[in-house]
């Protein structure tokens, strides 16, 4: 037993013995810089090239808004959040990176002049070669999983949805890696097939990528598909479907309707993998929205937060098909003090406290299990069905 | 935004995170009646104790199983906390009913359950030529927790020879390792793996670890190892609504800066955004080497309080795998909760492997649908990998490389478990994302991504570690960097010990 309490006692000793011999340390944290590289949070670009990549989509050239700060790397499939100020209202909108995540000098977004656009029309107008913009770091689960996804690969692509695919493209064909990729890219008309001239060229370089492109609303002049992208396009193009991996990006329609088409070739669940649904056009087309509540329907959104110390309360007007995120950011401008990242509820940066009230959030959308107990909720995909009160301390 | 600073101005105490040890603290301090401030700096509460969303897929962050909560007849340590604070009422804790299966390169594999005497007499049954050595391993364990218990129940106050004449146990383990009790009970190597199997719940082999903390750890979880439904995120989210219930106030998105001083005592606090809070005293659940070297300013730290922060190891970190698999149990060969597999019966050479980014030879495989079904949607399973990983490793890897890295190490653990347990499972991954120790570090900011704190080793026993007293007057530390090590219930004790020491304080009139 005496061995035993010796043993500890000169453990005891040999600890003060330790503190005192050192040398007096200074601050030293080993992670720290390797971590502020890759998720600096906020960062500042600066717009250094613009291009016409279509007739109604622009390209935008961004380096590090302050010169001694480095791009953090990304996945190739990864998004920024790009944050502007238009009239008093700060919002934040997610473009993916097109540019390839071998080089760190630049991201580059394609940005499209959306019809009823409210941050896209405004980038494309008046984004201007020097300007400064905020936007968050990379962000976005939807990259090439060398864990699960093999080594075959079918990208479903409609329009602007190109984008992530560009910058995974780039990323296999500069590193060579063993994959085989089918790309199925669907738009309405020729004009609007973006980076149709390098997507031939990786094809007619590279024995492991094929290219089709399926025209909805195509001129008389298209030799090429015409149509929708169905399971009997998907079939014939790309062959067996079993041992392939699909990726999709478009929008909700398209979302949809290439779900029941993959189902229909019996492709399961977890070899599917698709970008963020983004919010939707229009709310009262999804599934689950109350019948009884029509698109002008108004609601009483009352909110108390936190300016500058002070505890304040205020009462707005909320439109019901509007998320609830929008209608903060118009409403309470620069006093807004709420994060936002995908606005698809999938990156959990705006979780806010709803006091009391009911919203409707698209089916899609998956929050963690106690938040809805406990009335958290993500507001840039929720819609108030009644009068609600928020918690924006 | 400076203020005129005025007393009203000034709250009484802020704790600093929201993690077990800023829980612990904060709820202790608001059931005692006190007005809390608890600041955290990302939008949810619970540090590590959080839950995130993949898919359909919602993963719980870091528990395995929570001890020290005991039930009405056998209440432990942590049960009148939580039944003062509602939280018994508002969650329901599911009990695994193995402790663990452990599996070893050459076929051995046996489970493990949780019962006590089940326990022992499974070893017993296992290993029959050893049934000496295991009643006195037995004896020896259950002496030390009785120790522990009566530390506990004293509140601090037990002297040291009472404790010497009573449980003379408790303080003869305090300077041995694992090994050292294991050399006087077994000689059997692959017995020493088997009732050394959770050593990774300490962060380090039985050659280098305290015997108190696996004593504690090993005889705490057997009987009464538990889970909360709506995983670990339900248990902080429950603490912070009754937190607020009696009062508290929490506040989300406020990184703390810099804790203020005046007259070399604590007098606020600074936030990122320059907002300034005013108060009295600190509890930081910071860890102790970011709360002293940059929080506070640096004339007031002495030299030699720098050193007994920086003297002791910084302790291991570890490397996750989170999947959610498109299967049921059946074709996924996977049916316990807690699996370990190891490719070696040297715990050493296990933990020399954890140094490195590599394949490693002690991986846990935890399959949470097996104690709670619908964890993940019908017809789904849940299955994190762990592996412990020293965050040093990381601090060498260039940011580019760092995606790269993270896949390799994270295909390694998948291989490691198509090798000893489900072959086809890359065929039903559905989701599939890994933390490394940036990871941890990102959302801790505990140095190298520490899960325990300080290396739980003789140097930094629980009688030897640092305790609550802060740098400066006023300001007082939790989690479990300190006083009683890492994991769920040491932590959230930690911090209800840091609240303790701040209202004994406050009696006699030192805060």
């Amino acid at each position: 037993m005496f061995k035993d309490l010796k043993k500890f006692s000169y453990a005891r000793k040999l600890k003060h013995w330790r503190d005192e011999v050192q040398e007096t340390p200074d601050y030293y944290d080993g992670l720290e810089n390797l971590h502020d590289r890759l998720h600096p949070g906020k960062i500042w670009l600066q717009v250094s090239d613009i291009k016409n990549l279509s007739h109604d989509t622009k390209l935008f050239r961004l380096v590090p808004g302050r010169t001694s700060k480095l791009l953090s790397p990304f996945r190739a499939g990864q998004y920024i959040g790009v944050t502007v100020e238009i009239n008093g209202v700060r919002t934040t909108r997610p473009y993916s990176i097109i540019s390839s995540p071998n080089q760190h000098a630049y991201y580059e977004l394609g940005i499209r002049k959306k019809e009823g656009g409210f941050v896209s029309i405004h980038l494309y107008n008046n984004l201007k070669v020097g300007d400064t913009i905020e936007c968050t770091e990379p962000l976005g689960e939807f990259y090439y999983n060398r864990l699960f996804h093999g080594k075959n690969l079918v990208f479903i692509a409609g329009g602007c949805g190109i984008t992530p695919f560009i910058s995974i493209l780039r990323d296999i064909s500069e590193r060579l890696l063993p994959i085989n990729i089918w790309l199925l890219f669907g738009c309405l008309t020729e004009k609007d097939i973006l980076f149709k001239e390098e997507l031939e060229d990786l094809q007619a370089r590279r024995s492991n990528f094929k290219f089709d492109c399926i025209l909805s609303e195509a001129s008389s002049e298209w030799k090429g598909e015409c149509g929708f992208i169905t399971q009997d396009k998907i079939k014939n193009f790309v062959g067996n479907v079993s041992d392939k991996f699909f990726y999709v990006v478009g929008n909700r329609d398209m979302y949809e309707f290439i779900f029941r088409e993959l189902e229909n070739l019996n492709i399961p669940k977890h070899h599917i993998t698709y970008e963020a649904y983004g919010t939707p056009d229009d709310i009262t087309k999804v599934i689950g929205w109350p019948s009884d509540i029509n698109r002008s329907k108004k609601v009483k959104m009352s909110v108390i937060y936190n300016d500058a110390g002070l505890m304040e309360e205020r009462i707005f007007d909320a439109l019901c098909i509007e998320p609830i995120l929008n209608t903060l950011e118009r409403e309470m401008g620069l006093k807004l003090n709420v994060e936002s990242g995908c606005r698809s509820g999938k990156c959990a940066l705006c979780r806010t406290k709803l006091i009391s009230g009911k919203i409707f959030i698209p089916p899609e959308v998956t929050i963690r299990e106690v938040d809805q107990k406990f009335g958290y909720i993500h507001p840039c995909v929720s819609y108030p069905i009644t009068d609600v009160y928020l918690d924006l301390t | 935004m400076e203020k005129e600073i005025t007393d009203n101005d000034q709250l009484p105490i802020v704790v600093i995170g929201a993690g077990l040890g800023g829980l612990g603290a904060g709820c202790q301090l608001a059931l005692a009646g006190e007005k809390v401030l608890l600041l955290e700096k990302h939008n949810v509460p619970g540090g590590f104790a959080t839950s995130f969303v993949r898919g359909r897929f919602e993963f719980e962050g870091a528990l395995h199983v929570l001890a020290e909560v005991g039930d009405e007849e056998n209440p432990l340590s942590l049960y009148d906390f939580f039944k003062d604070l509602g939280v018994l009422n508002k969650i329901e804790f599911k009990k695994p009913h193995d402790l663990y299966r452990s599996i070893f390169y050459d076929g051995f594999d046996e489970t493990l359950p949780n019962d006590t005497a089940e326990y022992f007499d499974k070893l017993i049954e296992l290993f029959p030529h050893e049934k000496k050595g295991i009643k006195k391993f037995k004896k020896i364990a259950f002496k030390v927790r009785a120790g522990f218990q009566y530390v506990a129940e004293k509140e601090g106050k037990a002297s040291p020879m009472g404790i010497l004449f009573k449980h003379p146990y408790l303080a003869r383990v305090g300077g041995l390792t694992l090994k050292d009790v294991f050399d006087r009970c077994f000689k059997d190597q692959r017995l020493r793996a088997v009732v050394a199997q959770i050593w990774g719940y300490d962060g380090l082999p039985p050659s280098r670890l305290n015997a108190m903390y696996y004593i504690l750890t090993l005889v705490a979880l057997l009987d009464d190892a538990v889970f909360p439904v709506g995983r670990s995120h339900a248990l902080s989210n429950t603490m912070i609504e009754s937190f607020e219930g009696l009062k508290g106030k929490i506040k989300y998105n406020a990184l703390v800066n810099k804790i203020l001083t005046k007259d070399g005592k604590v007098s606020g606090v600074e936030l990122l955004n320059g907002e300034k809070i005013l108060c009295k005293a600190v509890i930081s659940n910071v860890n102790p080497i970011c709360t002293t070297m940059k929080m506070l300013p640096e004339n007031l730290i002495s030299d030699t309080y720098k050193k007994k922060l920086y003297a002791p190891d910084i302790g291991t970190s570890v490397f996750t795998v989170y999947l959610g698999l498109n299967a049921s149990a059946n074709e996924l060969g996977i049916n316990n909760f807690e699996i370990f597999l190891n490719s070696t019966d040297n715990l050493e050479e296990q933990y020399i492997s954890s140094l490195r980014i590599e394949k490693p030879k002690y991986l846990l495989a935890s399959c949470y649908n097996v104690m709670y079904e619908n964890i993940s949607p019908p017809g789904t399973r849940q299955v994190t990998l762990t592996a412990l990983q020293d965050g040093k490793a990381w601090h060498t890897i260039s940011p580019d490389q760092y995606h790269q890295k993270k896949d390799e190490m994270a295909d390694q653990m998948i291989k490691m478990l198509e090798e000893f347990l489900s072959p086809n499972i890359r065929n039903y991954i559905e989701v599939a994302e890994a933390a490394t120790p940036l990871t941890y570090y990102r959302y801790s900011k505990s140095m190298n991504g520490a899960i325990y704190g300080y290396k739980q080793d003789i140097l930094d026993s629980p009688m030897l570690r640092l305790n609550s007293k802060g740098a400066i007057p006023g300001l007082y530390l939790a989690g479990a960097w300190v006083n009683l090590g890492g994991g769920y219930s040491t932590s959230l004790t930690s911090g209800r010990m840091a609240a303790a020491m701040y209202l004994e304080e406050k009696e006699q009139g030192r805060v």
